[in-house]
């Protein structure tokens, strides 16, 4: 009789051992996936946050080429011409900027900037011919084509600051 | 020798600016046309030959921070010159805006009066209308 309580028991200590075996081997499983869901959301997260950085330097960088084309302008009427090469430079390496940190950007935007960057450095070249031929460059057309590409960045810049 | 690759580049850049897909436009330099694409910007312009009474068309590839990576001349593919040279000129008419005012002009041109409405004749007054 008590060898047959025994082996009840035994047996109920066996199936309960089972029990808890497959319970930690759940719970362990749910941990994992909990884990990974986590790094997952953390990962995300960081990519978003990343993305979000990668704008709001883009809007500071469109920003400041603007800023950069109504000098220019200014720097054309004034004839300040020497000073100038430096400032089509500082342009086109923020438009440089912006194109590199924007590889998704629909079409029309990128053409956008690879026009603007290369209109800049045929004035700079334009202007740097004129400064060694002594010549005064037209202000009245370079400043057209700096408009024109100022209106047309102005709404880019737009599309960028009402993204969500 | 020149890329042969170019030579579909010319027939391409003219078939799709002839239809108006092409942004040309004026550059700092007159007489200097731009396209520009996602990654690359074409530049057209002509160029007075001293050698012979003829003029030369240059097309240059720029990367996308405008260095010219390779140029083409009429010379290279002496059976495309006529493509080059109707290429620059539509080049020249888009980026000039000669394009855009000539089919406005000729709109306007061809825009017909519209019909003179004569007003409608007053209803006249019949013995109905009085009110007695």
């Amino acid at each position: 009789m008590g060898g047959g309580r025994l082996i009840f028991w035994a047996a109920v200590a066996s199936i309960a051992g089972v029990a808890v075996s497959i319970i930690g081997f759940v719970v362990t499983i749910i941990g994992v996936w909990r884990s990974r869901s986590a790094a997952e959301q953390a990962k995300a997260a960081a990519r978003e946050a990343r993305q979000g950085i990668l704008e709001l330097e883009t809007i500071q960088d469109f920003t400041a080429v603007t800023t950069i084309m109504e000098e220019i302008k200014r720097l054309h009427r004034a004839g300040a011409w020497a000073v100038l090469p430096d400032r089509y430079t500082a342009l086109r390496k923020l438009l440089g900027a912006i194109l590199a940190a924007n590889p998704d950007a629909p079409d029309d935007q990128k053409a956008l900037l690879v026009g603007s960057i290369n209109q800049f450095r045929v004035m700079e070249n334009a202007v740097e011919r004129a400064l060694a031929d002594k010549t005064a460059p037209d202000v009245v057309g370079l400043n057209k084509i700096v408009s024109q590409k100022l209106d047309k960045l102005n709404e880019v810049l737009l599309t960028f600051r009402l993204k969500p | 020798m020149a890329d042969p690759k170019f030579r579909t580049l010319i027939h391409k850049l003219l078939e799709r600016s002839k239809g108006g897909k092409v942004q040309w436009e004026a550059t700092a330099v007159e007489g200097v046309y731009q396209a520009a694409f996602p990654q690359y910007s074409v530049k057209i312009y002509s160029r007075p030959n001293p050698n012979v009474v003829a003029t030369d068309y240059i097309l240059e590839v720029a990367d996308n921070e405008g260095q010219v990576i390779d140029e083409i001349r009429d010379t290279d593919f002496p059976d495309e010159y006529e493509n080059m040279r109707d290429l620059f000129n539509c080049a020249r008419s888009v980026g000039l805006g000669l394009d855009r005012a000539l089919d406005s002009i000729l709109a306007a041109l061809g825009r017909d009066d519209p019909p003179s409405a004569e007003p409608p004749e007053p209803p006249g007054i019949t013995d109905e209308d009085v009110p007695f």
